[in-house]
């Protein structure tokens, strides 16, 4: 049983032991000095040793002297050889947490969406804060102590022996009762340490609920009875750490009594020993200050035992993370490493293609207007969430050069559509081809970079606008990006921003209005030169009037021959060459804005509806 | 938009005191003064105990090692085993009862937190997301129990093991006590200097820490659009940048701890080569024993382990503080007033009235000069555009924000004046999407309820659930309900929120488009029940079905905040106004 779980704790620090195996030069460097450094140490009980003997017989001053020169130099080299073992093992320890934290975060990046809709941003985070932070613990500090510990616990028995085998062996008697103790108590403490962390993660969820049901507990009035709930998760957790620290607290105090007992044997038998002359006073001083040095490493092998076993549990966490699938099902045909780079073929078949017809994915160059050859084809597809029917049964065309426009009541899957046009999710039945080449058989990214996606949620990061807009670019074009920002119709309002494109934004763009955030989402897109352009609802915030001008100049847009743009707003669509009315996940209605009006159909009514809306406001 | 609540990056900067603070945390920690004086007494005995034991070494070298005499050792033998027993017991009762003091101390500061924010107004939680808050009642107490269980009291031990070893000292020999003496400025001047020096690159780490950690959260909210965007390596390269940072901060403070320890060392060393050669030269004289230069040696070794001590605890107790400031941001943040005021003690269906109420959530008006009653019994519909201002009503109404113009009455009793409790608990709301709690059926239909009572909760299950959804329920009061209750369709999820709405025998009931999402089916068999509850209890509806609409007693109309048309459904439509158009069209005749 404890050897299977020794077998499992080594089995998740594979991280560690790899990371030393790639530095294997400067881990070998710092146990060097971990070693000089043990080995320094015992020799200034020795010079003490001999000092005291010889004041016993007949020392001149001079000599007296030149033993406390020598023990403060023996000292100093100690402290160098510490200093550093120190600065190379824990400055190590840094690197690799360094580079765990950047293994982690990278592989986040590359995490399916499904991962993230599971809604662990806390999880997450306390992964890469905590649990590494406790991980780097075991591969810094712990490992160098341990060492340490090893090193001078061998040295001083080693000096004890030297001293007086008989007494050395009745000094260590109580030693390995903490040895023992340590793997008993150790096993009893991670028993209680996860029910408290159990406990504390309760608490963490209680917590959580009722922040976001704080509505419900108002208006019910049950903030008193919320507090009692808590109160009781806070009392159970008391509980367990009672018995916790009943354990725990123990520990040090019984390692101090175990080496007061060998401090007495020596006391008792040693002091008997000078008065028979076995050992002479300098010895029995200088056995005291070894077992001293024994101590401190029984101590610390408590120490390193408790933080090898958080890390432990926070290693194995990391792994959990790491170990979460990149590889996304709807990649039919590359795993893990080849999102990025895709079958080469299919890539140039689609970029020739776009090429020879689009240049530059530029609509001005483009030869024939219903060119089929590089459209988009959604045929019959079917879509659930989590066995949850979205979108039933979609089939659809775009032709180069065409616009076309979905529309629909709220949650009828507008948004879905273009998610599986982004391939965030797979669909479950039908399939989407571009240029007659099945999605699932182009790479994730070369697919992306011919898309220019404008959000339902206006989503910008705390960063400058300049970095927001050139999102993903490599290569930053002021005059492109002024040109961008003038079709967003947003171009006058940065440029009276005290840092213009410069000005950092707050923590999702807090500092800009809403309808600011959803233009500067539009530039974002645009900078893209792509050859789709998908809008979700892009101008729910943004005025009539602003909104009419947005769509003059984007008429005069160079890029992005196909485009996509769902909205509820009539006036928005109106002028689509198609227009996809989506009901309850299907295509209820398809036309142009005014086959669709004599349809008399859900589109007339949406129509009527807002004409109405207009009536009743004005 | 109301103003997020932002974190300043001056909230990680450590301040050196504060006293302010620790005056605030001494508050919590004054109910256990007694167990803490307590614990401090055995912490002393401890301290004591530790003390004896070189004075004991000298007693047996003088009297017994030195002299070659063996009668009577086992007297010393058993004193030194008497000591440590006492450091033992005392030891451990101090570390168990100061730990488990901590956390009764976490514990009232954590539910002392929870309770303050359950009394908050409803703005602060618009502003304030819930893992800012979630971190405070959680990671930050954690952070101040640090300074109960490895700091405070084991700080005035080390100060008591210092001045204790001094006195001994003195006790023992003035002439080689002044001598250490000399040494002690030695220290002072290192540990200010390695404080100085790690407090700075302490304050780097935290700050690049706090960066990097609301890079990651940002980057995981904005997952999609970095990766539809194909912004990995660039966002990655930002993290990297970070990281980077962080981690030099970190390397920087290695330098001065890998320093600090070495350095204390040798200090220590210094202190013993000049009890060596004094203490030596004095035994030459004849002037003290042996065993007083032991029991030297033996003190100046306990020396200098309470002053690296001491130095290590120094950011424990800085961090503490920190995170102690941040709580007590939010324990400073007002309570809602609204909760405080006279209880409302009514038995039957009110009348409800709103007198020229305009109100603002900041500054645009979404509510102009609104005016209407309710009479007792009677039912009313909101109806109008979204964004109406149709669900403020209702906000004010059930005490969410007091910041309006005007008075809005209950059998004519100024809210204003009235608890939000007492208000609240007449009410029985039904929101378009409700809550429900991750907790069994049973404990979702009693939210309003302090004990479980069989009635009127079986007339409830069986008058609004009714037995098919029961059996969708798999007919059990404990079924669990999944977070959020995601495991229950829109429509399932309403009829709990019906019946848990019902449940508290409301005397005014409100339906905010609580039926907005529900499919047909499950909308009628709610309906059916429902007709026999509206007759007779004054209700508030906000509905877009024509059939609840109509038989309301009155109708009003909203549009943009105002009031455009109010009557009954014959009146309204005769006059062929604004209502017709939008019964036309937005409301659904089924």
């Amino acid at each position: 049983m404890s050897r299977l779980y020794k077998l499992t704790i080594f089995k998740e620090f594979s991280p560690i032991s790899l990371f030393y195996k790639e530095n294997k030069k400067i881990i070998l460097t710092g146990s060097l000095f971990v070693l000089l450094s043990s080995s320094m140490s015992i020799v200034s009980p020795w010079i003490l040793k001999i000092a005291i003997d010889d004041l016993k017989i007949a020392i001149s001053i001079k000599q007296l002297g030149f033993y406390a020169a020598l023990i403060i130099i023996v000292t100093a080299i100690h402290g160098i050889f510490r200093y550093k073992m120190r600065k190379i093992l824990i400055s190590l320890s840094r690197i690799f947490e360094y580079q765990l934290h950047n293994k982690i975060y990278h592989h986040l990046l590359y995490l399916p969406q499904s991962f993230f809709d599971k809604g662990y941003t806390g999880e997450v985070m306390s992964k890469i804060t905590n649990d590494v932070h406790a991980v780097r613990m075991v591969a810094g500090p712990a490992f160098m102590y341990l060492l340490n510990t090893i090193f001078t616990a061998v040295f001083s028995v080693i000096m004890m022996l030297a001293i007086n085998p008989k007494l050395t062996v009745l000094t260590l008697i109580p030693l390995p009762i903490i040895s023992i103790s340590i793997a008993k108590i150790g096993k009893k403490i991670r028993y209680h340490f996860t029910k408290v962390q159990e406990t504390f993660s309760e608490m963490s969820v209680k917590t959580q609920e009722n922040l976001s049901g704080i509505r419900e507990i108002k208006v019910f009035a049950r903030e008193e009875k919320e507090i009692n709930e808590f109160q009781k998760i806070n009392k159970s957790y008391i509980e367990h750490n009672k018995k916790l620290l009943s354990i725990y607290t123990l520990m040090h105090p019984f390692f101090v009594l175990l080496i007061g007992l060998s401090t007495l044997i020596i006391l008792w038998v040693g002091g008997k020993y000078v008065i028979d002359n076995k050992i002479s006073l300098g010895s029995f001083v200088a056995f005291n200050s070894y077992l001293l040095l024994l101590a401190w490493p029984a101590v610390a092998f408590g120490w390193i035992i408790n933080i090898v076993q958080r890390g432990a549990a926070s290693m194995k966490r990391i792994n959990e993370l790491t170990a979460e699938k990149t590889n996304q099902k709807y990649l039919k045909n590359s795993n893990i490493s080849d999102r990025h780079k895709g079958t080469e073929t299919h890539r140039h078949i689609v970029f020739e293609t776009i090429e020879k017809f689009f240049p530059g994915n530029a609509l001005s160059s483009m030869n024939k207007k219903s060119d089929t050859s590089i459209s988009l084809e959604i045929s019959q597809v079917n879509f659930s969430y989590n066995s949850h029917p979205i979108l039933n049964n979609i089939s659809f065309c775009i032709h180069p050069g065409e616009t076309i426009a979905i529309t629909g009541p709220t949650a009828s899957g507008k948004s879905t559509l273009f998610k599986l046009i982004l391939r965030r999710y797979a669909y479950q039945k039908g399939i989407v081809r571009f240029a007659n080449i099945p999605l699932e058989d182009i790479p994730l990214q070369e697919w992306l970079s011919l898309i220019g996606y404008v959000p339902q949620d206006a989503f910008l990061f705390s960063d400058s606008i300049e970095n927001n807009i050139n999102l993903g670019l490599e290569i930053f074009d002021d005059d492109y990006m002024k040109q961008c920002l003038k079709i967003a119709c947003i171009e006058q309002e940065i440029m009276q921003l005290s840092h213009d494109t410069k000005t950092i934004l707050g923590e999702r763009g807090i500092t800009l209005s809403g309808g600011q955030k959803q233009r500067l989402s539009i530039a974002r897109a645009l900078m893209k030169k792509p050859f789709f352009l998908l809008l979700d609802d892009p101008f729910s915030q943004i005025d009539i009037e602003t909104e009419h001008q947005l769509w003059n100049k984007l008429s005069s847009y160079p890029y992005a021959p196909i485009r996509i743009i769902s909205s509820q707003r009539i006036h928005s669509i109106r002028n689509a060459d198609t227009i996809l009315v989506i009901d309850n996940g299907s295509i209820a209605e398809k036309g142009n804005h005014s086959t669709l009006l004599n349809m008399k159909g859900l589109y007339y009514s949406l129509f009527q509806k807002q004409l109405i809306e207009q009536i009743i406001k004005e | 938009m109301e103003t997020p609540f932002l974190e300043d990056l001056e909230d990680y900067k450590l301040k050196e005191y504060d006293w302010t603070i620790l005056k605030r945390l001494y508050k919590y920690a004054k109910p256990y003064t007694r167990k803490l004086v307590l614990s401090l007494f055995f912490l002393l005995t401890a301290s004591i105990g530790e003390l004896s034991l070189p004075y004991i070494t000298k007693l047996a070298i003088d009297k017994y090692i030195v002299t070659g005499q063996f009668h009577n050792f086992w007297h010393i033998i058993l004193l030194y085993l008497a000591a440590l027993l006492i450091i033992f017991i005392a030891s451990y009762y101090q570390s168990y009862t100061v730990q488990l003091t901590g956390q009764y101390i976490m514990y009232d500061m954590r539910v002392n937190i929870f309770r303050h924010i359950q009394y908050l107004p409803v703005k602060f939680f618009n502003r304030t997301p819930v893992g800012k808050i979630m971190t405070r009642v959680t990671n930050d107490i954690e952070v101040i129990n640090e300074l109960f269980t490895a700091g405070v009291l084991t700080i005035i031990g080390d100060v008591f093991i210092l001045a204790g070893i001094l006195i001994a000292m003195f006790l023992l020999n003035s002439y080689l006590a002044s001598i250490v003496i000399l040494i002690l400025p030695l220290i002072f001047l290192t540990s200010f200097l390695f404080r100085k020096n790690v407090r700075e690159t302490y304050n780097r780490v935290r700050f690049w820490l706090s960066k990097m950690n609301s890079f990651l959260q940002e980057s995981i909210s904005g997952i999609s659009i970095i990766q539809i965007f194909n912004a990995e390596r660039q966002n990655f390269n930002r993290f990297d940048e970070l990281n980077n940072e962080y981690k030099q901060a970190n390397l920087d403070s290695i330098f001065y701890y890998a320093i600090f320890y070495p350095a204390i060392e040798l200090i220590a060393a210094i202190a013993t080569a000049l009890i060596l050669f004094f203490g030596g030269i004095n035994i030459i004289k004849g002037i003290i024993t042996f065993g007083v230069l032991v029991a030297f040696l033996q003190y100046s070794y306990r020396f200098f382990r309470p002053i690296s001590d001491l130095t290590e605890k120094y950011n424990i107790v800085l961090s503490a503080i920190v995170a102690s400031e941040r709580i007590f941001k939010i324990l400073d943040e007002p309570e809602d007033k609204q909760y405080f005021g006279n209880e409302l003690l009514i038995k039957k269906a009110p009348l409800i009235s709103f007198q020229n109420v305009s109100f603002a959530y900041d500054e645009k008006l979404v509510l102009h000069d609104i005016s209407f009653e309710v009479a007792s019994n009677q039912r009313v519909a909101l109806v109008g555009p979204t964004g109406s201002g149709k669900t403020t009503i209702v906000n004010l109404l059930l005490k969410f924000y007091d910041n309006y113009s005007g008075t809005i009455s209950i059998d004519g009793c100024d809210i204003r004046n009235l608890s939000a409790s007492s208000v609240r608990k007449i009410i029985g709301v039904v929101f378009q999407e409700p809550f429900l709690f991750s907790k069994s059926l049973k404990e979702n239909l009693y939210l309003g309820h302090t004990e479980f009572q069989e009635y009127p909760m079986d007339k409830i299950i069986h008058d609004v659930i009714g037995d098919k959804f029961m059996k969708r329920f798999k007919n059990k009061l404990d079924y669990k309900i999944g977070e959020r209750g995601i495991e229950l369709s829109t429509g399932e999820r309403q009829l709990i929120a019906f019946a848990r709405a019902l449940s508290v025998n409301p005397l005014l009931l409100i339906l905010d488009e609580a039926t907005a999402s529900i499919d047909p089916e499950t909308e009628y068999w709610i309906q059916k029940r429902l007709d026999s509850w509206l007759a007779s209890h004054t209700s508030l509806i906000i509905a877009h079905r024509l059939s609840t609409i109509k038989h309301a007693n009155q109708i009003i109309m909203l549009a943009d905040g105002r009031i455009i048309e109010h009557g009954t459904h014959e009146k309204l439509m005769k006059n062929k106004s604004k209502y017709y158009l939008f019964c036309n069209h937005f409301i659904q005749t089924a």
